[in-house]
């Protein structure tokens, strides 16, 4: 940018600047608590307005009484004291949000947490806001895909849906997560070089009182991957104000809103819902609010669904753009019956439900299958996924069954053993290392050969190597067909005995 | 003691709009040393609704205008403090509300929004 053209822009913004009296409403600070400051005077203040200090650190109103005010900071104040001025800003909370933010890790008021620059002016993005109307959406009905084979096949997820993450702790709900955003960077790809491929998927991760440690290696991860470029971080980490911890949520959805606006798609991820609700609970007991059912506030069902509600694929009208939300909850010994388990269970489109039993037998990711489920994905599912989909989901259905029946030693007859053998190697098949989420074609080539047959003959042991020899073999010797799974359209006829010649042709040199 | 009760002491402490030093002083006899602060903070914030701050960067200047200003806020004690930062204009504060009509405030904020646009 030249002088005259940056002199020309003062200028224009100059006439944006209102003239005339500022006016602001004052108050005095009272009390001075653990993050949260009681004020008089500010009785122009409305509830979730930003409040200034004298020293410049952000607050945010709480609560409204007749002669005071509560606020919480959204930052670190050592130097609050009685009788300490507060401003209002006449803002309802909000975040810069631009294209800027791509890759870059900021805290939920938008300062950046990465050593990087400021962030340029963009828009400002409230934080909490009304979702979208009814008559403003609609059906979801393309593919958010995971590259996890266990989940695109049975669970599939759909732009625009919000798919719970539940488990214990320590069970890989956050690879989950990671892995789809990792995944993205195909697709988005492909969103560049044509204009026929699904539009690309902006990733935000919001990570919520987890340890700075935990979500620097996220962040490296996404870097390393190259998933970055394309993802935005929100932080509140442990160590941060409970304010912040509770507002990061809004703040990421605020941030999704904005691309969402501009007819993109994005996926959000809340990591996790159970220390949003510690958040709230914490400041709720400060406040004196009246606690409820495990002293959580009467209003934490209407924390989250008001945050959920506003994942959306928005009407063709409104410019066709996304929000898909994967929010996670911690359970405590697979208890999804507990209080916010329930609640967010009962918000979401559907749960992968991971479980501990699972994953100490090796099952990684350990999703439960029979509990998972994924209400409105299947009418996002590409042709391509459903015509394997329909076959494995039964394969495993039945597995499960003869399983229990197994357990009891009866005899069993030969067709019975065999569907346990092809449960056993469709179990095998959907173990997926961390970090390594697939194209669909591959996908569909491991679910196809199994379901078909094609692995029966394979120690189970060795599944795994001869899924990975089997991806290696045909994208060497068969780029057509790969090609052709690659395009999400139904497996034809013809699709079909080129993978059948194809496998056949690979296990003759499979030892 | 009860919101209420406050309010009324305040009230009475009152007569003819002024203090009344011997009123305050039967009242804070009777009061607990607790409610004695609850009282005085109650006193304070009276004193400071009746009081108008006005700044101005010269006292000639406000010497000029100080009629008008009392004409403006007829009820109100006005209190003045020169500010020669302020570069021209006034700040008023009245209560919980500030006025800021003042150079001093019109070109910070075009640095603040300067600051915001060309910030690396
Ligand atoms: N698919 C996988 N294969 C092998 N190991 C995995 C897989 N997914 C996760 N893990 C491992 O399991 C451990 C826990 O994973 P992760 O941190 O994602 O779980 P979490 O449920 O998010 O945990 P927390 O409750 O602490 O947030 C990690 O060491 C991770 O490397
Ligand atoms: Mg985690």
């Amino acid at each position: 940018m030249n002088s005259d053209d940056i002199i020309k822009k003062i200028e224009n913004k100059l006439m944006h600047i209102e003239g005339g009296a500022k006016v602001q409403n004052i108050g005095y600070v009272e009390t001075v608590g653990d993050s949260i400051i009681v004020a008089s005077g500010l009785s122009k203040a409305v509830m979730g307005e930003e409040v200034v200090f004298a020293d410049g650190t952000r607050g945010m109103i709480l609560n409204l009484d007749e002669d005071s005010v509560s606020i919480v900071l959204l930052g670190k104040s050592a130097a609050l004291k009685e009788g300490d001025t507060v401003k209002t800003t006449g803002n309802i909370l909000q975040i810069n949000a631009s294209e800027d933010l791509l890759g870059r890790v900021v805290n939920p008021i938008g300062l950046p947490l990465d050593g990087g620059p400021t962030i340029k002016k963009g828009t400002p993005m409230l934080l909490e806001r009304i979702a979208a109307g009814v008559i403003d959406r609609q059906p979801v009905d393309t593919a958010l895909k995971t590259g996890i084979k266990v989940i695109d096949a049975i669970i599939p997820i759909g732009r625009g849906q919000r798919e719970l993450i539940i488990g214990d702790r320590g069970l890989g709900k956050t690879a989950i997560a990671i892995d789809t955003i990792i995944n993205q960077e195909e697709g988005n790809d492909k969103a560049k070089k044509s204009k026929d491929a699904p539009k690309r998927v902006v990733c935000i991760y919001v990570a919520i009182g987890q340890k700075n440690s935990t979500v620097a290696q996220v962040v490296e991860k996404l870097k390393e991957t190259g998933a970055l470029d394309y993802t935005i971080v929100v932080a509140a980490n442990a160590s941060d104000p409970v304010s912040l911890q509770y507002l990061a949520p809004y703040a990421g959805v605020a941030v999704a809103e904005y691309f969402m606006e501009k007819g993109e798609d994005v996926l959000i991820v809340y990591d996790d819902l159970t220390k949003h609700a510690w958040a709230w609970r914490q400041i709720c007991l400060v406040l004196k609010r009246p606690a409820g059912r495990e002293a959580y506030p009467g209003d934490v069902f209407y924390a989250h669904s008001r945050l959920l509600e506003r994942a959306v694929r928005l009407s063709d009208k409104l410019g066709g753009g996304s929000i898909t939300a994967l929010p996670v909850i911690e359970t405590q010994a697979d208890d999804i019956s507990a209080y916010i388990p329930t609640n967010v269970i009962s918000i979401t489109d559907g749960q992968i439900f991971l479980k501990s039993d699972l994953f100490n037998s090796g099952i990684r990711p350990a999703v439960d299958v029979g509990l998972s489920v994924s209400r409105v994905g299947g009418a996002a599912q590409t042709g391509a996924m459903k015509s394997v989909a329909g076959g494995v989901k039964l394969a495993h259905a039945q597995f499960r069954e003869l399983q229990v029946f197994a357990q009891f030693g009866s005899e069993l007859d030969a067709a019975t053993l065999s569907q346990l053998e092809r449960g056993k190697r469709v179990n095998e098949v959907f173990k997926q290392p961390q970090y390594s989420p697939l194209s669909e074609a591959l996908e569909i080539l491991s679910i196809w050969a199994v379901t078909n047959g094609f692995m029966d003959d394979v120690k189970v042991e060795d599944v795994t190597r001869f899924e990975k020899e089997y991806h290696e073999y045909v994208q060497t010797h068969d780029k057509k067909l790969i090609e052709a799974l690659s395009t999400g359209k139904k497996v034809t006829d013809e699709v079909t005995t080129q993978l059948k010649k194809v496998t056949e042709q690979f296990k003759k040199s499979f030892s | 003691m009860t919101k209420r009760l406050l309010q009324q002491l305040v009230l009475a402490s009152y007569q003819k709009e002024k203090l009344n030093p011997q009123r305050v002083d039967e009242i804070t006899n009777r009061l607990d040393r607790k409610d004695i602060k609850a009282y005085l903070r109650a006193l304070k914030l009276m004193e400071q609704q009746k009081k108008l701050f006005v700044a101005m960067p010269k006292t000639s200047v406000y010497n000029t205008s100080k009629k008008d200003l009392e004409k403006l806020f007829p009820k109100k004690e006005i209190v003045f403090t020169e500010d020669p930062s302020l570069l021209l204009g006034v700040t008023l504060v009245d209560n919980d509300m500030v006025y800021e009509m003042n150079l001093r405030d019109q070109l910070e904020t075009v640095l603040d929004e300067v600051d915001q646009q060309y910030s690396e």
